[in-house]
């Protein structure tokens, strides 16, 4: 009998995966892959008023190998992607990515030839954080998704999107995604203006010619690009930055 | 030192005979917590020294110029916020400045002084993360804690004026978004008492550190001669002494009207441009409290009905006003054909923008001018022939951000 309720107040019986994911999801060590403007709001979260130390993630590792999830902050262009792959690759397994920022996300504002649209083109992500960007306090929820994620049976790397249910309702978001579909289909989004033939004019003998070409300036042949409205509600809006 | 020296350095060494060493190259960035962003650097070192440093950027290219010629000049505000991102409000100011120029127009004078001081609380802010992550760097880590402490009141500040922490996209062609309220010149009044005595916070941890002054003095010079070539502007160029102040060369704004000193440094070295921001900061509370007192009567936007939007009232009930609403909301603001270079003050130096319009509310071509690009291509200049330890010290008192630099 003594034996006994000595044993029960002294030792913590447990599964030993579960201690292991106890001591895992509070001791989260982030990789901060900080690329531009939501790195300061990175850095916001780990100073003083937001305290990231008070999720057990305060040590914040900038050398890939001593971190389990990638908090990645900023644009992705495509100069920068191979890095953030390679830095991802550099990480021991198990490992976590966080994309902060609607450029992560989709590619935000930035639907330029140099950007990358969508962190998850180029590495898998386990949550995403919208916003432009995003409050700390979004970063910290996003942290306490992961220490659920890790102390679930799930494995990690599901790209799984975690939107807000407001922000996935959005048309904002749909437009967005019908975008990155168009892009990622290789479907080139253009726009009726953008399509007209280069302007001409009546030469002798009644011929059309392109009213640069004698200027020295070579024309590019009428493009062919086809206007597909059908499946694309605001495509005479998207070709903004072709 | 002055450039032929370095040209000097970029030759062969000679070498004792027998006796032959070899460089090697260190890659610094893309991805490396002291180049405050995704610059990289190639270092050829002679064990520790730096034989040459060559910066390689383009990492945070995201064609803003050339995003600027498809959007309208209300819809390039918010990406200037996210050119130097430690100042967003400065950069709305000054692109608007800028299209104000080409379009012929004046923001009333509340505008102009609701832009003051916006912009002055910026560069404070903007001088608190150089030096926070710039002390961060070197080892004072501190520093980093109260200067972010601080920044988070700027903030506030920012949110309850602009409705946002940070990209705040608050200026208008002809003004600024919202007026500022009898609440809000409060709250900025209380910033002002508060303040002082944290900048004297930095400075006791800072500037008679022994560890600070053995990092920074005699180190990184750029003499008044070589900043100058350099094209260096902003805190850079005034710590080597050059008084050049966009503020007080070229007024624009209310700043004519406004009595505050331009801190210049007299040896050029890190030391000094860490003294000139914090002497930047004092002046900047100096110039935001003058504008709160003498804030103009009057209103926040300009009154051109094809400039700025009709009241909601107005827009439900008059018939002009709803054609007025529906043309500046579908195609903007129209600026007349020409080309303007518009330049102001930026925390980091010379932002400028240069614009070419085509009659239209979109900028035919737009180019910007931005200060970290050009600090940038002078760092090789102050860290070479320097210890390793000295790049990280130079690269935060040269203060760049990236997103201004790659643009």
């Amino acid at each position: 009998m003594g034996l006994e309720k000595e044993v029960l107040s002294r030792i913590l019986t447990t599964r030993l995966d579960f201690a292991l994911k106890w001591a895992r999801k509070n001791s989260v060590w982030p990789m901060p892959m900080g690329i531009s403007c939501c790195a300061i709001e990175m850095m916001a979260v780990a100073a003083s008023r937001f305290d990231i130390a008070r999720f057990g993630s305060e040590v914040l590792r900038f050398s890939p190998r001593q971190a389990d999830m990638m908090l990645t902050a900023g644009t992705l262009v495509h100069k920068m992607a191979p890095v953030v792959k390679k830095i991802y690759e550099q990480m021991p397994e198990p490992k976590w990515v966080v994309a902060m920022g609607t450029c992560l996300c989709t590619g935000g504002m930035f639907h330029s030839y140099s950007t990358v649209q969508g962190l998850d083109e180029v590495i898998p992500v386990d949550v995403y954080i919208p916003g432009c960007p995003p409050r700390p306090e979004n970063v910290l929820s996003a942290l306490q998704q992961i220490q659920d994620l890790i102390g679930s049976d799930e494995p990690p790397h599901k790209s799984r999107v975690r939107h807000d249910a407001e922000w996935r309702l959005s048309n904002l978001f749909y437009d967005k995604l019908a975008r990155v579909h168009a892009l990622r289909e290789g479907r080139v989004v253009k726009s009726a203006g953008r399509d007209l033939d280069p302007p001409r004019r009546l030469v002798e003998g009644g011929r059309l010619e392109p009213v640069a070409a004698p200027m020295g300036i070579p024309v590019a042949s009428v493009r062919g690009g086809s206007v597909d409205l059908a499946s694309n509600r605001y495509s005479h809006r998207w070709d903004d930055n072709a | 030192m002055s450039t032929t020296d370095v040209k000097t350095l970029l030759e062969p060494r000679p070498t004792e005979p027998g006796l032959r060493t070899k460089t090697f190259t260190l890659n610094m960035g893309p991805q490396h917590p002291s180049t405050h962003g995704v610059l990289r650097l190639l270092l050829e070192l002679d064990g520790e020294e730096v034989v040459r440093c060559e910066p390689h950027v383009g990492y945070l290219h995201r064609a803003m110029e050339k995003l600027a010629e498809h959007k309208t000049f209300h819809q390039f505000v918010p990406y200037t916020d996210r050119l130097d991102y430690l100042s967003p409000f400065h950069n709305n100011t000054t692109f608007m400045l800028a299209v104000e120029k080409l379009c012929g127009i004046q923001a009333p004078r509340r505008a102009q002084y609701i832009r003051t001081v916006g912009c002055e609380l910026a560069r404070i802010s903007s001088h608190l993360l150089g030096i926070g992550t710039w002390a961060l760097d070197v080892g004072a880590m501190t520093v980093f804690f109260l200067t972010f402490r601080e920044r988070e009141v700027i903030y506030n500040l920012f949110e309850q004026l602009t409705g946002a922490r940070m990209m705040t996209s608050f200026t208008r062609v002809g003004g600024v978004a919202a007026d500022l309220t009898p609440e809000m010149d409060d709250a900025i009044r209380k910033f002002l008492a508060y303040m002082p005595d944290k900048i004297d916070d930095y400075e006791d941890l800072l500037t008679h550190n022994r560890i600070w002054l053995g990092r920074t003095r005699g180190i990184g010079v750029f003499t008044a001669e070589d900043a100058v070539n350099l094209s260096l502007t902003g805190p850079n160029l005034r710590a080597s002494g050059v008084n050049w102040d966009l503020r007080k060369q070229t007024p624009y704004m209310a700043y004519e009207e406004f009595d505050f000193d331009v801190p210049l440094g007299t040896n050029g070295d890190i030391y000094d441009r860490y003294l000139v921001r914090i002497e930047e900061m004092r002046q900047s509370l100096r110039i935001i409290r003058q504008a709160l007192d003498g804030m103009p009567e009057g209103h926040h936007q300009i009154d051109d009905p094809k400039i700025t939007l009709p009241s909601k009232d107005k827009t439900y009930g008059s018939m002009e006003e709803l054609i007025h609403h529906f043309k500046i909301v579908c195609e903007g603001v129209a600026a007349p054909p020409g080309e303007v270079y518009f330049a102001a003050e930026n925390p980091k130096g010379e932002l400028g923008f240069y614009i070419v319009g085509d009659g239209t509310s979109h900028a035919y071509r737009l180019h910007i001018r931005s200060p970290s690009f050009i600090s940038i291509g002078a760092l090789p200049y102050i860290v070479q022939g320097r210890l390793i330890a000295d790049v990280v010290a130079a690269l935060g008192s040269v203060d760049i951000v990236l997103g201004e630099c790659d643009r």
